[in-house]
């Protein structure tokens, strides 16, 4: 017996991580997944969610102790209720959904006098704050890719957190200028010896938390040809001074940098000063500085913000302009000290991940979590509003680490009967909009 | 004299009943506004707004009114940019530095951007694929890129900024001569120039090429200015509405003299005297004005330049395989010797130019100064007096050197409709949108400018307020905004020129560039219509 399948290949923008491998292709066979070419385990695992069981399947309101099943206008009706009702709305997120959901957040927070905040705040928020206090020398990852013949990784662990970036745009690609890795250099510094720093030129431990006098003590070297004086940075002064002969070689270095300088010890000093080196370094040849981003579309979320407000994250409309001031309007600070009544998570798992010290503060606070997926704040919610797998089950668009907006893709269509976070979001509006 | 509207155009006479009456008794009626170079969308703008949290806090608007957003001074959110132009009396502008791989960004600020038509142009100075293709003499296939890539991005012109000297910034170097060669690539500057003028010609844009000079800023960059236009002398006119086959963008940063800061002069006597005897120029102001602003173009390499200058914030983000770009905060200073002069030349090429119909106001927003200071720079032109009042305040140095006191001439009102209206249109290849005449769209802004018996210009004070906040703006024959009030929704067009081309030759050719050198995908760096506000094509689709 034969039995006939109909077997076609899509090509899918991956939604995992900052990389947004655009090169993913997925054999489907009756409108399942056959098999998936060129994406990393990590892209694997969330283009095969869309047939996992663990999925947010239905619209629940909290009735008591219970959660009862509810139909989506019904959902969006109390939705609407709640938010109308709070006295100071976060809408926070927005990391692992499109730039079309995004805006229309703005959007709602905005009618609400509510805060519009994103995980940026949580990740590489000091690196947007470092950026509006001196600018930052940076460029497509492309341009990595033909020209760079020295790489550093700082504080990120690219083998592991973004496992195509080595082959795609940097040590390991190809590019005009650049024929093969062979013809590259890289260091890594780290607080540990990482797998991208076992294949590195050069590796330089650095303690945790001493990354900013590392920066500056190289900074040092770098432009008068020794170490300061005054030695300020525990750290192998000859590997420094290493580092340095090779970073002044290069014709064109980049430095990729991730959690470990974005949130460790001194903040967001800690890009002030790597910026600061890198425009240094300019006056002798080519350097930029890409940072490595964590959510797919974090970088959207922080252009889309940026254009519709004027403020990267954490804006706070509540006197009816937009208000930016990380360390207030951000959620961590305002859930601390107890300002807002409501928090609405979309794409995002804040009682999972904020610390814990601050997930007690959202006892008592109603909680709306909008999620194709289970998680604490699911678990939590008042109100739960599941969505389709946006970048599998639905399309849109999103921002590479390095900004280059690229399409998202439905690469099948779900079995299950659900709204995208952007039309659910677009009911919600225009239930606010209509009601006010 | 009534002047009559139905269905988006003037007509001659009304078919529908109850019409809307506007009694604009004593008061200026003008076509809609044409800017045909701001940079209000896209990559740079928001990277402007990453660099400068502060300049959100000097303006806002629509605090209490719905979802809409409005904050930004040099850089408004899109919202609050289409509220602007609308209230100053415009209905078509022009972004003039898309970079093609990141098109899509510049779309999605754009759809926000209410009332206004839009175009923009595209990023192709330093295009890898235009350059190597020059290099290897395959001129008919440039042909076909440069349509393909128009297309792709949904964009509208050719703008080269700088050309060759982004390839040179990747490197941290620069070029300063337009006969220099591009490092890896066996051409020029001015071969880049004379063959994409050349192009733009052949396949019939509705624009001329737009050109950001080399040395763009710098002391003595005229002569870099009067070579390059040089270069296209030969390629005779374009058909079309715009004869023109070069656009010189923002000239007044292109038209100085000197060898050094110190020795800094204006160089606004020797450009303005050729693009008077000559007839295939056409230039608009980049006039600045005395304030703070945002810098922001794609020259990387004078951005850095400026950054050493001020020792303040930059921002450089070159993109792979196609252009540089650079964001300095700056501020422009009346006591400052080498910004007093860059003052006045902007308005001594205004006023030295003969024809009216080879140059449009701008100030290449918010490179010189923000859009809504049309109306000074108008009442500047208007009004020798007023101009005599700035001049008093500016450093007497260079008060000394500039020729800008002996000019005598005043504009008319009518050479100021020209200069913001007509001649961008023409230039823009959209002249129908900004005539008042039966057939035409009908944009409108009706503005009370005084008693219209007397000289407009005499009360410059007047005059500014009045062009500031038109009464009225009716586009497409549509009430949109009423004393700076928005009245209803409305999103303009967008124009875009370009098709797709069968051929084997240039799918090759893109294939191979997206294969070796390009970190997406093709199918994902083609902008789609469906991510373009009411897209319109001026050009075929498809060619042969
Ligand atoms: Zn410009």
């Amino acid at each position: 017996m034969k039995i006939i399948v109909n077997r076609i290949i899509v090509k899918a923008t991956c939604p995992y991580c900052g990389c947004l491998c655009d090169d993913v292709e997925v054999t489907l066979e009756d409108g399942e997944i056959y098999s998936i070419k060129n994406a990393c385990p990590l892209g694997r695992m969330k283009i095969n969610s869309a047939t996992s069981n663990v999925r947010n399947l239905k619209y629940l309101i909290k009735s008591g102790n219970d959660k009862i099943e509810v139909t989506v206008d019904e959902a969006v009706e109390e939705t609407a209720n709640l938010l109308l009702s709070a006295d100071k709305p976060i809408l926070y997120g927005w990391s692992n959904t499109s730039c079309e959901a995004q805006r229309l957040g703005l959007k709602i927070a905005k009618i609400l006098r509510g805060v519009w905040d994103n995980t940026t705040s949580v990740c590489h928020g000091t690196a947007a704050i470092a950026t509006a206090e001196s600018g930052i020398p940076s460029a497509t990852l492309g341009e990595v890719k033909n020209r760079a013949d020295l790489i550093i990784y700082w504080g990120s662990n690219p083998l592991e957190a973004h496992p195509r970036h080595f082959k795609r745009y940097s040590y390991y690609s190809k590019g005009r200028f650049v024929s093969n890795n062979a013809r590259r250099k890289m260091i890594v510094i780290d607080v540990r010896e990482t797998s991208a720093a076992r294949l590195a030129d050069k590796f330089i431990q650095v303690k945790p938390n001493s990354d900013y006098k590392v920066i500056s003590t190289l900074h040092h070297i770098i432009k008068f040809g020794e170490p300061p004086e005054r030695k300020a940075a525990e750290v192998n002064i000859n590997d420094l001074m290493e580092a340095a002969k090779l970073i002044k070689e290069a014709k064109f270095g980049v430095v990729f940098f991730g959690l470990g300088l974005t949130m460790t010890g001194y903040g967001y000093c800690n890009l002030d000063a790597l910026y600061s080196l890198i425009r240094e370094l300019n006056r002798f040849s080519k350097w930029v500085t890409i940072p490595m981003r964590g959510h797919y579309n974090v970088t959207g979320a922080n252009i889309v913000a940026s254009y519709m407000t004027g403020f990267p994250f954490a804006v706070d409309f509540s006197t009816g302009k937009p208000y930016y001031n990380p360390g207030e309007t951000t959620i961590i600070d305002l859930l601390y000290h107890n300002e807002c009544d409501l928090l609405m998570s979309v794409a995002a798992d804040p009682l999972g991940t904020l610390p814990g010290e601050v997930v007690s503060k959202t006892i008592g606070m109603k909680i709306i979590a909008q999620d194709p997926f289970p998680t604490p704040t699911t678990e939590a919610a008042d109100i739960v509003l599941p969505t389709l797998i946006c970048g599998v089950e639905t399309g849109g668009t999103a921002y590479r680490m390095d900004g280059v907006p690229i399409p998202l893709k439905p690469i099948l269509k779900s079995r299950l009967n659900l709204l995208s976070d952007e039309e659910l979001l677009k009911k919600i509006l225009e239930r606010i909009s209509w009601r006010r | 004299m009534d002047i009559l509207i139905e269905n988006g155009v003037f007509v001659e006479r009304i078919k529908g009943r109850d019409p809307i009456v506007i009694n604009a008794e004593r008061k200026v009626i003008l076509p809609g506004g044409v800017d045909l170079h701001s940079h209000f969308a896209g990559s740079k703008v928001t990277l402007g707004r990453l660099l400068r949290p502060e300049e959100h806090r000097l303006r806002h608007q629509f605090g209490n009114s719905g979802n809409h957003i409005g904050t930004g001074w040099a850089t408004p959110t899109p919202f609050l940019c289409g509220y602007l132009y609308s209230k100053l009396g415009y209905a078509k502008i022009v972004e003039p530095a898309v970079p093609p791989l990141k098109a899509r960004h510049t779309h999605e600020e754009m759809r926000g951007i209410p009332y206004m038509d839009k175009m923009s142009l595209l990023l192709l100075g330093n295009s890898w694929i235009i350059m190597d293709l020059i290099a290897q003499k395959r001129l008919k296939l440039l042909e076909k890129y440069v349509l393909w890539v128009l297309w792709a991005s949904k964009t509208y012109g050719i703008k080269l900024v700088a050309p060759g000297s982004g390839e040179a910034w990747a490197w941290g170097k620069s070029i300063t001569h337009i006969d220099d060669e591009i490092p890896n690539f066996s051409i020029t500057p001015k071969d880049i120039i004379y063959n994409l003028a050349r192009v733009n010609k052949e396949i019939g844009l509705k624009t001329p090429v737009h050109l950001h000079t080399n040395n763009l800023g710098s002391p003595g960059n005229y002569q870099t200015t009067i070579d390059s236009l040089k270069t296209v002398e030969n390629l005779g006119l374009r058909d079309g509405d715009s004869p023109f086959i070069i656009h010189l963008v923002h000239a007044q940063f292109s038209s100085y003299k000197g060898d050094s800061w110190k020795t800094f002069s204006s160089g606004s006597e020797e450009v303005a005297a050729y693009i008077n005897s000559n007839s295939h120029v056409s230039f608009d102001l980049g006039q600045i004005i005395f304030s703070n602003t945002t810098t922001m173009t794609a020259d990387g390499a004078w951005q850095y330049n400026l950054y050493r200058l001020t020792g303040g914030k930059w921002i450089n983000n070159d993109v792979e395989n196609e252009t540089a770009s650079g964001i300095v905060p700056y501020t422009f200073k009346r006591k400052n010797y080498v910004n007093a002069i860059q003052w006045a030349v902007g308005l001594e090429l205004a006023l030295l130019v003969k024809d009216p119909w080879k140059l449009a106001v701008t100030t290449d927003h918010p490179n010189g100064g923000v859009f809504t200071s049309y109306p000074v720079i108008i009442a500047w032109l208007m009004n020798k007096k007023f101009r005599e009042r700035t001049i008093e305040k500016i450093n007497s140095k260079a008060k000394h050197i500039i020729i800008l006191p002996s000019i005598d001439r005043e504009y008319t009102l009518f050479e100021t409709v020209i200069v913001t209206r007509s001649a961008p249109a023409r230039i823009m290849g959209v002249k129908d949108g900004a005539t008042i005449g039966i057939g035409k769209e009908a944009n409108l802004a009706i503005y009370d400018l005084g008693d219209p018996e007397r000289d407009l210009g005499e009360n410059p004070v007047k005059l500014i307020k009045g062009l500031s906040s038109a009464n009225y703006n009716i586009k497409n024959g549509l009430i949109v905004m009423k004393n700076g009030v928005p009245v209803q929704d409305f999103n303009g067009v967008t124009y875009y020129s370009g098709g797709v081309n069968e051929s084997e030759e240039l799918t090759e050719l893109v294939d191979y560039y997206f294969k070796e050198y390009y970190t997406v995908e093709k199918e994902n760096y083609i902008v789609q219509k469906g991510e373009v506000m009411h897209p319109v094509n001026v050009l075929e689709e498809v060619f042969k």
